[in-house]
């Protein structure tokens, strides 16, 4: 729930004028670009769930993508005396610049592992490490027909089709402390957003999801279930991937930062915002996530509730 | 150091004891005139009265309750009682025996056609030692423009000088350089924690209930602790014991209705038509939620989600009093309100404060008054879903009963002394979960935290000659930490990045954990010159209620946690300096006032800090020190057909906090250095006034992003990069509001009496900045947007009164 959210619509109907919201030059004091970004990712999963990407920070108002690292050396090591030398962009994809990918020795992480990495940019190394925890087992997926007052309350016009929801279930072992980080996916594309529209452009702050799904498993009961995969009015012929990823405590701490950060609104009833807490030395951002991961999927929402795995 | 402390309170004791014989030995033939001082319309106690000694030019006020006491030698005299508004009432004593007299004073109707200058005009601004202190006028508030047609009296003690507000349409104030949580906020003296309605566009007061009410900013008096910064003591009216009557009003938002009148007790009238008993209720409801209703109804998008949104407020403020003979007098006041909000997906939460006050007032003797209060006032906010799936209850609060005993001795009118002994217990649930059954979610029960804490203090004011008055005191705050509960300890010290549990000890209920002694001297002078004065104070304020909030305006779903093993608790000394002087016979008061705050072990939080449902909350916690200093000048009129005020403020408050922006010191969210209020009415005739505010003030410390960064694969998040607390400002606030108050002429010939208030909120529309957030898109690279709330508002009130 978001405060601000809440305190903006009650002022926005009491004075039925919009409270306005317009674009600011801001100028940022410090300069911060050019500072070594870190995205690392060992799973338990084969080559495309393993990667190590490396990007520059920018200022404030530059547009375009970052730029990406290109010539820096990346080396995973784990606790039983293996290491991995990771090459960039292997098969020279536009979309990999900056991507460093394992060799093919390497064949998934190992749950119970600790895994450490090194990253050496313009004569400086960036390392950290972390421990392969287990995740829960995604149980069933199924699909059910939106309500006609949830389709009512989120679209206008009404959509030419029937709106599928997406549940699924898993059970939490009781006897240890977990957390989790979730990713859903519509076809290839990861839900990030509402639908109908770009709530990030000028709907205010409380209006932004910061579309970071992590959960600590402290309030869950064993089992899980009917949980929705959130903020989505699928179409019948859509598949629905969902995405488990095991989390250190370190880990669930980064990213309840990041989602604090992307979706603070100044400080007026949040906490000023701050940086995340990384596992990263050297001052570089970012974070190199270890995890165990489970995947599931369903395709094609319509003719009859299914369950399939991955 | 406890020794020390020994010491010294030993050494103020034996100076009060010690003036407190001299006064006895020295009293030879010497008889006390005493009683209430009463409004003569509707029988309420009138506060602050000034009772003067013409002969001696000695006087001393009527307290709290009403009540005056002077002893005199032998000899006839002559008192008068001045008060703000009430016509001055002159009596001829002939003092051979103690006399019980009670004043009622008659309100000074201001006459248009002839205005009647009274010869002798209040100057209690400069004779009285209290400085730092602010009135608040609940009839002029009634007539200024407010925001939405509520008249707040919060709204108005933001624009008083060493005032600070967050921006608009919020309920909370900022003393001295002190934050939101060191205002100890008294309604018939029992505390409010959260004093918003709608997240603070209203505050709890309901204007009609209110009978004084008064904020203390420094040279703070013995008989209050319990915050940093300041006291803001709100007193409701006792009811007519005379006339039944009432009023009810509907404004945009809500509509109110007060009843009060006196209550039959077998016994005939007094002399003065009175009852000895009399009561008074108000209530004041808004009806947002019915606005909501017609507007979905009257909408072509039934869909937009804000009509999904049911909102209410309400309030209650009762109080019933019984004189049974002048000597013992008994009041019982309740408050109760409430906020309620029910939101799409079945999801609702609500807040709410109750208190109640016993109050009995009784006469030792002539020259002894003693009042004893039992209160209790509990804060409580609960969430919740009724979904089946994920639905719950989530309950949080704070309850706290005490127990206080006051007393007030009026030795001689050159020599009153107050003591007391205050004693509260504090219960503090942090957060309760049930799950609804079959939900996914486990049940949640935070430990609790109790804590007993005790107030033991002495003042005495004494007039040394016809120029210096002095006040001194002190009070002593012992605060024991009790259970049950578990304490645990961590390793490394605290506010380290990563704290880790190394042992737990288990304390049994009412167990003490931890104890904390500290004395706090309280000292105030006045020097009379002619038709001014000086004054200067120094006063010691402790404060071992901590607000767990990050944000720089608290919300009501902020739970408190008690100084303990590991927390602290918050300590401040505070010098101000002051001129005061009136001109034009008394129809101008000016003031000119500086302060030097000192505070330790303030309160703030970690970045990123969790603060709920954590069970290392005590890890989060950052205490440093924070310093504030500042200038305030202040020009009022308060007679004529035009009053007002206009004030002006420049300070600075900092902080610097190990473990928060690096350890290195930081402008306070509520660092604003200048500020510049004015607030006029005007009676035009008997039909229309007019009101005006004006306030502009430098723009509040925002903490924004240098630069970003991308993170993520498949659509990756634009992350910002913060490099320091508050490093930046939003632009200056200002804004001007009017308002119209027209009494109909055809009153006259009514039984009832109507009147309507037209107000513009933001007469020039200007867009001021409420807070600043970026946008993320990687299309379109990062933006700054900027939120402003109120554009030009008009509002329109209707009273009447019965």
């Amino acid at each position: 729930m978001k405060i601000t959210k809440i305190y903006l619509s009650i002022i926005l109907l009491a004075c039925s004028v919009m409270t306005c919201d317009k674009p600011i030059i801001i100028k940022p004091g410090k300069d911060v670009s050019n500072r070594v970004v870190i995205d690392g990712l060992i799973t338990n999963r084969g080559f495309g769930f393993n990667y190590v990407k490396l990007r520059r920070s920018k200022k404030f108002y530059d547009k375009g993508a970052s730029v990406r690292i290109k010539n820096a050396k990346v080396t995973v090591k784990d606790d039983k005396g293996n290491s991995w030398s990771f090459v960039h962009n292997p098969f020279n994809r536009e979309g990999d610049n900056g991507v460093y990918y394992p060799p093919r020795s390497f064949k998934g992480g190992v749950v119970g592992r600790t895994y450490s990495l090194a990253v050496m940019v313009d004569g400086k190394t960036y390392t950290a490490s972390e421990t392969m925890l287990p995740v829960a087992k995604i149980g069933s997926i199924t699909s059910f027909k939106r309500s006609k007052k949830d389709v009512e309350r989120e679209f206008d016009p009404l959509p030419t089709y029937d709106p599928y929801g997406v549940k699924f279930s898993f059970r939490d072992p009781q006897n240890r402390k977990d957390q989790y980080l979730f990713k859903f996916y519509n076809g290839h594309d990861l839900i990030t957003d509402e639908p109908g529209g770009d709530v990030n452009d000028g709907d205010g702050p409380g209006s932004r999801r910061s579309s970071i799904y992590v959960y600590d498993d402290l309030f869950l009961e064993e089992v899980v279930d009917n949980v929705e995969v959130p903020y989505n009015f699928f179409h019948e012929n859509s598949s629905v991937v969902i995405e488990m990823y095991s989390l250190t405590r370190e880990a669930f701490t980064f990213y309840s930062n990041l989602s604090k950060l992307l979706s603070t609104d100044g400080g007026m009833f949040d906490p000023p915002p701050a940086n995340p807490k990384n596992n990263l030395s050297n001052g570089a951002l970012g974070y190199f996530q270890v995890s165990a991961l489970d995947i599931k999927g369903i395709y094609g929402l319509k003719p009859r509730p299914t369950t399939s795995t991955q | 150091m406890k020794f020390k402390y020994t010491d010294y309170m030993r050494n103020i004791f034996f100076i009060i004891s010690y003036l407190f014989i001299f006064s006895i030995s020295q009293a030879q033939e010497k008889f006390t005139l005493s009683g209430y001082v009463r409004d003569g319309g509707t029988g309420e106690e009138l506060i602050g009265v000034t009772v003067l000694v013409k002969e001696t030019a000695a006087g001393i006020v009527s307290n709290p309750y009403g009540f005056y006491s002077l002893t005199l030698p032998r000899g006839k005299y002559t008192i008068q009682f001045r008060y703000l508004g009430f016509k001055t009432e002159q009596k001829e004593i002939a003092l051979d025996k103690n006399i019980e007299m009670n004043i009622n004073l008659q309100e000074e109707l201001v006459e248009l056609d002839d205005i009647v200058v009274t010869a002798e005009k209040e100057n209690v601004n400069i004779t009285d030692i209290q400085m730092s202190k602010n009135e608040i006028n609940i009839q002029q508030i009634k007539k200024l423009p407010a925001l939405f047609g509520e008249p707040d009296i919060i709204k108005t003690i933001q624009m008083m000088p060493g005032v600070v507000s967050a921006g608009e349409g919020n309920s909370s104030f900022f003393v001295r350089g002190g934050s939101a949580d060191q205002n100890l906020i008294l309604i018939d003296e029992a505390p409010i924690y959260d004093p918003s309605h709608v997240f603070g566009l209203f505050s709890v007061f309901n204007a009609n209930a209110i009978k004084s009410s008064e904020l203390y900013k420094g040279g703070i008096p013995s008989r209050f602790g319990g915050r940093l910064s300041s006291i803001l003591e709100v007193r409701t009216k006792d009811g007519n014991n005379r006339k039944f009557g009432g009023n009810a009003g509907i404004g945009l938002l809500s509509a109110n209705l007060m009843l009060e009148g006196p209550i039959k007790l077998g016994r005939p009238r007094g002399k003065d038509q009175e009852e000895n008993s009399s009561f008074i209720i108000s209530v004041r409801r808004s009806y947002i939620d019915l606005l909501l209703r017609a507007a979905k109804n009257a909408a072509k998008n039934k869909k937009n989600e804000i009509y999904n949104n049911m909102v209410y407020f309400y309030d209650i403020n009762a109080k019933v009093n019984w004189r049974p003979n002048q000597r013992n007098r008994f009041f019982l006041a309740v408050y109760s309100g409430r906020d309620d909000f029910k939101l799409e997906g079945n999801f609702g939460f609500g807040w709410g404060n109750r208190t109640a006050t016993f109050r009995w007032n009784h006469l030792f003797n002539d020259r002894l008054f003693s009042n004893t209060s039992l209160i209790a006032s509990n804060f409580d906010f609960e969430l919740g879903s009724d979904e089946k799936i994920n639905g719950f209850e989530w309950i949080s609060n704070i309850q706290e009963y005490s127990f206080k005993k006051d007393l007030n001795y009026f030795i001689s009118p050159k020599m009153t002394l107050d003591f007391g002994y205050h004693l509260t217990y504090r219960r503090f649930t942090p957060g309760k979960v049930t799950p609804v059954k079959g939900s996914a979610f486990k049940a949640i029960d935070m430990q609790k935290e109790f804590a007993l804490e005790h107030g033991l203090y002495a003042g005495l004011q004494h007039q040394l000659t016809g120029r210096f008055t002095l006040h001194y005191g002190a009070r002593l705050s012992v605060l024991q930490k009790i259970g049950k509960q578990t304490v645990y300890f961590y390793k490394g010290k605290l506010g380290s990045a990563k704290p880790v549990r190394t042992g737990s000890k288990d304390f049994g209920s009412f167990e003490n954990i931890k104890t904390y002694v500290n004395p706090e001297p309280r000292l105030s002078a006045r020097y009379l010159l002619g038709q001014a004065s000086i004054k200067a104070s120094y006063n010691r304020m402790v404060q071992n209620t901590h607000l767990v909030s990050g944000g720089t305006v608290p919300v009501p779903f902020n739970t408190w946690s008690s100084s303990g093993f590991h927390l602290r608790p918050q300590i401040a000394d505070q010098f101000a300096l002051g001129y005061f002087r009136n001109f034009n016979d008394n129809t101008y008061e000016f003031s000119a006032e500086t302060f030097y705050k000192d505070m330790r072990s303030v309160t703030d939080f970690a970045d990123n800090a969790q603060l709920t449902f954590n069970k290392d909350l005590v890890t989060e916690f950052r205490q440093g020190k924070s310093r504030a200093y500042g200038l305030e000048l202040m020009i009022q009129k308060k007679k004529g057909k035009l009053t007002g005020f206009m004030a002006y403020t420049w300070a600075k408050v900092e902080r610097t906090i190990p473990g928060v922006n690096q350890g290195k010191t930081f402008p306070a969210n509520h660092d604003r250095r200048n500020n510049l209020n004015m607030v006029a009415t005007y009676e035009h005739n008997d039909k229309w006034s007019f009101g005006a505010n004006f306030t502009y003030t430098t723009g509040r410390p925002i903490t924004l992003p240098a630069g970003s960064y991308e993170f993520g694969n498949n659509g990756a998040r634009i992350v910002d990069i913060i490099t320091e607390r508050n490093g930046f400002r939003l632009a200056p606030f200002h804004r001007m509001d009017i308002s119209a108050t027209l009494v109909p002429r055809k009153n006259k010939d009514r039984k009832y009496k109507t009147s309507w208030v037209f107000s513009l909120y933001n007469v020039y529309s200007r867009r001021n900045p409420f807070t600043i957030y970026t946008t993320n898109t990687a299309k379109k690279g990062k933006k700054a947007r900027l939120i402003s709330l109120f554009p030009i508002l008009p509002s329109v009130t209707y009273n009447i009164k019965f």
